[in-house]
């Protein structure tokens, strides 16, 4: 048993493990650059400037989390109530919730954020959203409804698919009642890959999202709540006057070479979060794509 | 095919799948290779042949690499001569190509006549058929399992012809994987006739992988003459190798002497009745007794009867089966199932409130796709929420009904798609009688199974039997089961003519 094809069989290297294993190495380089960030942040950002860095990345990955959590668990209900609404000729309910859904998505994410936001001011004025943590949720929440129309796409997907497999019958005849067939044996046992996948696209897509409209509502939505009284997140982070100097010393590196070294040591808070933002961003984009691959979803 | 028997050793990663030592491969000589499927016939059967690939596994032919093995003159002549007719008949042909195209494809071009080795496989009077499908585009569904069967095998034969009419060359390795899977008793036998026709004119080298132990029955009954020309070899699984054993034919015919003929109930009152036609598809479909042809009957389904519901294949048995569970709608049907009278306006909720485990289960035909491939093995027992099945002790002691008591820990412990062919088969089978339904409906309980297996199922029959319950069952397995169901209890399923 010495023959030249035994080695590559038999010896599994970390590249050879990693190599079938893209999304698990996104994951730890995702892990690697904040912590590698947060580093070199104690090292040359003043205290008052790192903290704020930190609430920022906090407040917009638990508010993102938050997002995917909730937009899961309002997909998957979802789109059990349309499947049972189908199966059961529930025409007319059927057809009013499908109406509504679409309805939904008909609204463009960025636009149903901004109006979100509006709601979210309204209720930070009458003081029914007092503390932070209350303002995140509602920022998710809004994020949510903009998002799981994609979990009900993909748990809709999935029951069809399976429904046209011959287990779901023989268990059917076995007298194992539909939702848990449904639930455990179709989704559970046979789509936690695809949602996990979809899950950390979502992610990324409401860290997007959340960046993006609180930059754009940089500029004060009423003038009595600001951003300032809003929870910092790395979108608003960016609006902040120092971080947009740090923004235009990038663009004057593009053209000035000599202004690169200043860049990591003196323009730390702008740069960190641009950073931050763009590096997470390709990083989840990687992760989902590397599910993907490994699942052959 | 220079050497008559080969050590072949094949193994994926660190685990060693098949050890077979001295596997008899001859030149002019036919083997039978039986067993349990999904424990490594078809691997040596690949590996014999050189198509087995060497990313996936390790492989070591009578010791040499194989490569080595697959590029030596003797191996590439036996592979060029021959053909490797595969298992499973929907991947095997291209979708891309009609049926007629791929008779006539690459060097089976050079047969005279490829037409006529595929209307030597059909019926006289199924004849009319074969040019319908012709110039079909092989999908899953059509053409039949049982027709892709039988092209697949004149492609074969083809082949062999091409070699008859030549002559001179070295005999041809060719490669049969579980070739009647789908065929009917008639058209099984037909098949083999041929083949055998064929190796009496010019002796090629034969490799027959099936789990199908009726053929034995028959070449012994039918070709007899032939006998120094066959070898009985078995494959089975021991300490989680698939190691290779002569099989004794005699054993298997001594056992199937002793089956007699169970008596039919006498119950007053039929667990499942099924009047008139049933029309689906824009077919018609009637049931009859004593062979094709004969008078329309209801079928009936008595309380601790067995009934064998037999047809050709595609006729449409399987249908049939899914309309009485209430999976397929029909256009026409009139049946009654303990009691309950249901017809084609009958709502599919009404099985599921009323029927579905309670009064009617069925064991599908393919345990491979009936069976949740990500499901625990006690899982599949424990879904179906019976009392009797919540501790594991009490799911050991039904799998204990089919499975050796020694494998049982180890087979808890797996997914179902980590079990062979055969395991699935059996769990599913288990899984149809841990229910205690009035009726049974059994899709080819024998498939995908070994001696041993399939005797511990017909003990499982017998005792569902003895507590009353009512069993449908479709099979092909007309060997075994034509000694043991009364001839009052087998029916056949015909394509009628609307009344």
């Amino acid at each position: 048993m010495t023959t030249r094809d035994e080695p590559r069989v038999r010896v599994r290297t970390l590249s050879g493990f990693m190599a079938g294993r893209r999304d698990l190495l996104w994951g730890v380089l995702w892990l690697a650059g904040l912590a590698l960030t947060w580093g070199w942040l104690g090292l040359y950002l003043n205290a008052p400037a790192r903290t704020l860095v930190g609430d920022a990345c906090v407040n917009t990955f638990a508010g993102a989390s938050a997002a995917v959590a909730v937009a899961v668990v309002i997909g998957w209900g979802t789109a059990l109530i349309l499947h049972f609404l189908e199966s059961s000729r529930r025409r007319g309910a059927y057809l009013a919730l499908s109406f509504l859904l679409n309805l939904l998505r008909s609204v463009p994410q960025i636009v149903g954020m901004l109006l979100g936001y509006v709601v979210i001011t309204a209720l930070t004025l009458n003081e029914v959203l007092a503390s932070d943590t209350s303002r995140i949720l509602a920022t998710s929440l809004v994020t949510a409804l903009l998002m799981f129309q994609e979990v009900v796409d993909l748990v809709r997907e999935r029951i069809r698919h399976f429904e046209s497999l011959e287990f779901v019958s023989a268990l059917l005849v076995c007298g194992v009642p539909s939702r848990v067939i449904i639930n455990r044996e179709i989704l559970l046992k046979n789509s936690v890959p695809n949602l996990v996948q979809k899950a950390v696209a979502l992610f990324g897509r409401a860290i997007f999202l959340i960046c993006s409209v609180d930059f754009i509502v940089s500029v004060g939505l009423s003038a009595e709540v600001s951003l300032s009284n809003l929870p910092v997140t790395l979108g608003s982070m960016l609006a902040k006057l120092d971080s947009k100097q740090d923004i235009l010393a990038i663009g004057t590196a593009l053209t000035d070479v000599s202004v690169i070294p200043t860049l990591f040591v003196e323009h730390l808070q702008g740069t960190s979060v641009a950073f931050l933002i763009v590096y997470t961003l390709l990083c989840v984009y990687r992760v989902a794509n590397g599910l993907m691959e490994r699942y052959r979803l | 095919m220079t050497a008559s028997r080969f050590d072949i050793r094949i193994s994926a990663g660190d685990r060693l799948l098949v050890d077979a030592v001295g596997f008899p491969v001859e030149e002019g000589a036919i083997t039978f290779l039986f067993g349990e499927s999904g424990i490594g016939k078809s691997l040596i059967g690949k590996a014999l042949f050189g198509i087995l690939d060497e990313s996936e596994f390790r492989i070591r032919m009578d010791g040499m690499p194989y490569h080595e093995y697959r590029n030596s003159p003797p191996a590439r002549a036996a592979r060029n001569g021959g053909f490797f007719m595969f298992q499973e008949p929907s991947s095997h042909l291209n979708p891309l190509l009609t049926i007629e195209a791929q008779l006539k494809e690459g060097t089976l071009a050079k047969a005279k006549d490829p037409l006529a080795a595929a209307m030597e496989l059909w019926r006289d009077a199924d004849r009319g058929t074969l040019p319908l499908i012709l110039p079909v585009y092989p999908r899953a569904y059509r053409p039949s399992g049982g027709e892709k069967q039988r092209i697949l095998a004149a492609m074969a034969f083809s082949k062999m012809d091409i070699a008859l009419s030549g002559g001179g060359e070295s005999p041809g390795l060719f490669v049969f994987d579980e070739p009647t899977g789908s065929l009917d008793r008639e058209a099984r036998n037909r098949l083999l006739d041929r083949l055998f026709a064929r190796f009496r004119l010019r002796h090629e080298t034969i490799l027959l992988v099936t789990h199908d132990y009726g053929m034995i029955s028959y070449v012994q009954s039918r070709h007899r003459d032939m006998g120094k020309s066959f070898r009985f070899m078995e494959l089975f699984v021991s300490g989680g190798v698939a190691r290779t054993r002569e099989f004794e034919p005699g054993r298997f015919l001594a056992w199937l002497g002793d089956l007699h003929e169970e008596p039919a109930t006498q119950a007053p009152s039929p667990v499942l009745r099924v009047e008139g036609e049933i029309r689906v598809f824009g077919r018609v479909l009637r049931f009859s007794r004593g062979g094709a042809g004969g008078r329309a009957v209801p079928l009936e389904v008595r309380p601790g009867e067995l009934a064998y519901l037999k047809a050709g294949s595609g006729i449409g048995k399987t249908t049939v089966a899914k309309i009485i569970v209430g999976l397929l709608r029909a256009e026409h049907f009139r049946f009654e199932i303990d009691g309950v009278r249901l017809g084609d306006v009958s709502p599919r909720s009404y099985w599921r409130k009323h029927l579905w485990g309670k009064k009617v289960t069925m064991a599908f035909q393919h345990a491979d796709e009936a069976l949740n491939p990500r499901a625990g093995v006690g899982d599949t027992l424990r879904i179906l929420g019976k009392r009797s099945l919540r501790r594991g002790a009490d799911i050991d002691s039904a799998l204990s009904l089919l499975f050796d008591s020694r494998e049982i820990p180890e087979l808890r412990e797996k997914k179902v798609w980590q079990l062979s062919g055969g395991q699935k088969q059996r769990l599913n089978l288990l899984r149809a009688f841990a229910l205690e339904t009035p009726l049974i409906i059994l899709d080819e309980p024998l498939s995908a199974l070994d001696f041993e297996s399939i005797d511990r199922v017909l003990g499982l029959i017998r005792n569902a039997r003895a507590d009353g319950r009512a069993i449908l069952l479709i099979s092909h397995n007309e060997d075994i089961f034509d000694r043991i169901v009364p001839h009052g209890s087998v029916y056949v399923l015909e394509s009628a003519e609307p009344s």
